[in-house]
């Protein structure tokens, strides 16, 4: 610090002021006085001053006659709401702060659980948002064993199309390819199109969910589907209709228990 | 951060302020009751805000109906170090003269010294509120000590 600058602060230093003793830059000068000891007359002269003309100003009192008067004047000014300091020592201020954390904290947990129950779930909601806009590819009409579509989805620009175990002797109503996010994506409907199957490669998308080969029932505020990954391809089954929504989870144990057979 | 008052304490410091500034009891009453009603009334969210207004209001009402009796232009300034027997000067007044001297100081030296005695609001609000930097408030405070010295060592006119 030079020594202007610390002349010039200690200009500004008064003993005993709370505020004044808080400023960064008069601690600095008083800490720089060892440094600048020709500084010294300036503080012995100013302080004595100052001490006079402090206890000059201070001797001045609300008069009796107004007293009262200031006195109302006060109790409303406590009660006002700029009087009212946003701090968070302030117990009004901290029971907001604390709640809107608790907040925050319950829903960023509630969005958590919910969207990130695996890695790419946000993914599988958006194939299937995908699905219900794809208009512009109409289904299919193919009535066929559900497993037996590979060369048909191949002749479609779509590889590797096989279904997981507990689909066999099921046969599609309708088929049809779209793309999404420059991947291609298969569907397939059954029984008599209540069920939608979308069959997609995971990896592209992050997917990935553990056991291998086991249905993950997921319901979101919109609709109730099932997903699984098997050999980094992925298979999602939902429900065309609402009605069939109730039935899902039947639906997939039905899935499950042929697999087993 | 300087802080909304919340009590009469904050009060009396302003009708000390009030008071220096007016020289007279009833224009600082008038002036502090109505500059506090005025915050009372006003919307302000900013606590600190509200206060710098609040003071702004109470010094411009004063200001309105007692002008400073000298500005800049009629008293030599000074900066320079203070004599080391400054206070000497000075503990032979009374606290009336010294505050009817304080009373004649021009302004904003008058407000900043004034202020900056009542601790009332930090340096950089001190600042902020006479539009000027940290440093030159240093040297209006020097000024107004340098004009208190030249009031009382000033010889009356016709004094031999």
């Amino acid at each position: 610090m030079k020594i202007k600058s610390v002349r010039l602060a200690l200009l500004r230093f008064r003993e005993g002021s709370k505020k004044i003793a808080a400023d960064r830059d008069i601690e600095r000068a008083l800490a720089a006085l060892k440094k600048y000891p020709e500084l010294d007359p300036v503080l012995d002269a100013q302080k004595p001053l100052d001490a006079l003309v402090n206890a000059a100003v201070s001797a001045v009192r609300i008069p009796d006659s107004a007293q009262q008067k200031f006195e109302t004047l006060g109790n409303e000014w406590r009660t006002s709401p700029a009087s009212q300091q946003f701090s968070f020592r302030n117990p009004a201020i901290l029971s907001v702060v604390v709640s809107f954390l608790i907040l925050a904290f319950l829903g960023t947990w509630l969005y958590l659980s919910r969207s990130q129950t695996y890695p790419g779930a946000t993914e599988v909601e958006a194939v299937l948002d995908a699905e219900r806009n794809a208009d512009t590819v109409p289904m299919e009409h193919v009535v066929t064993d559900i497993g037996s579509l590979g060369d048909w989805f191949t002749m479609k620009s779509f590889d590797g199309y096989f279904v997981p175990s507990g689909f066999e002797g099921m046969k599609t109503a309708g088929a049809r390819v779209f793309s999404f996010q420059g991947q291609h994506i298969a569907m397939v409907t059954i029984s008599q199109s209540k069920w939608g199957l979308l069959v997609f490669p995971a990896n592209p998308f992050g997917i990935q969910i553990e056991p291998a080969g086991v249905w993950k029932i997921e319901k979101t505020e919109e609709e109730t589907f099932a997903v699984q990954v098997l050999n980094d391809m992925c298979f999602i089954v939902f429900p065309r209709d609402k009605k069939s929504a109730a039935a899902l989870p039947d639906f997939i144990r039905q899935l499950s228990e042929a697999k087993k057979l | 951060m300087t802080e909304f008052p919340t009590g009469i304490q904050e009060l009396q410091n302003l009708y000390r302020f009030a008071l220096i500034l007016s020289n007279d009891p009833v224009i600082t009453e008038e002036a502090l009751d109505q500059s506090v009603q005025e915050a009372l009334r006003s919307a302000i969210s900013d606590p600190n805000h509200a206060f710098i207004t609040l003071i702004l209001n109470l010094r411009k009402r004063i200001l309105l109906k007692v002008k400073p009796h000298h500005t800049e232009d009629d008293i030599p300034l000074s900066t320079a170090d203070l004599p080391p027997d400054a206070a000497s000067v000075l503990s032979s007044r009374s606290q009336d003269e010294l505050l009817s001297a304080m009373h004649h100081l021009v302004e904003p030296q008058r407000t900043a010294y004034v202020l900056w005695h009542l601790d009332i609001m930090d340096l950089h609000d001190l600042a902020r509120l006479l539009g000027l930097t940290q440093d030159e408030v240093s040297l209006k405070l020097q000024n107004a000590r340098q004009a208190l010295l030249h009031a009382f060592t000033q010889q009356p006119s016709g004094t031999p």
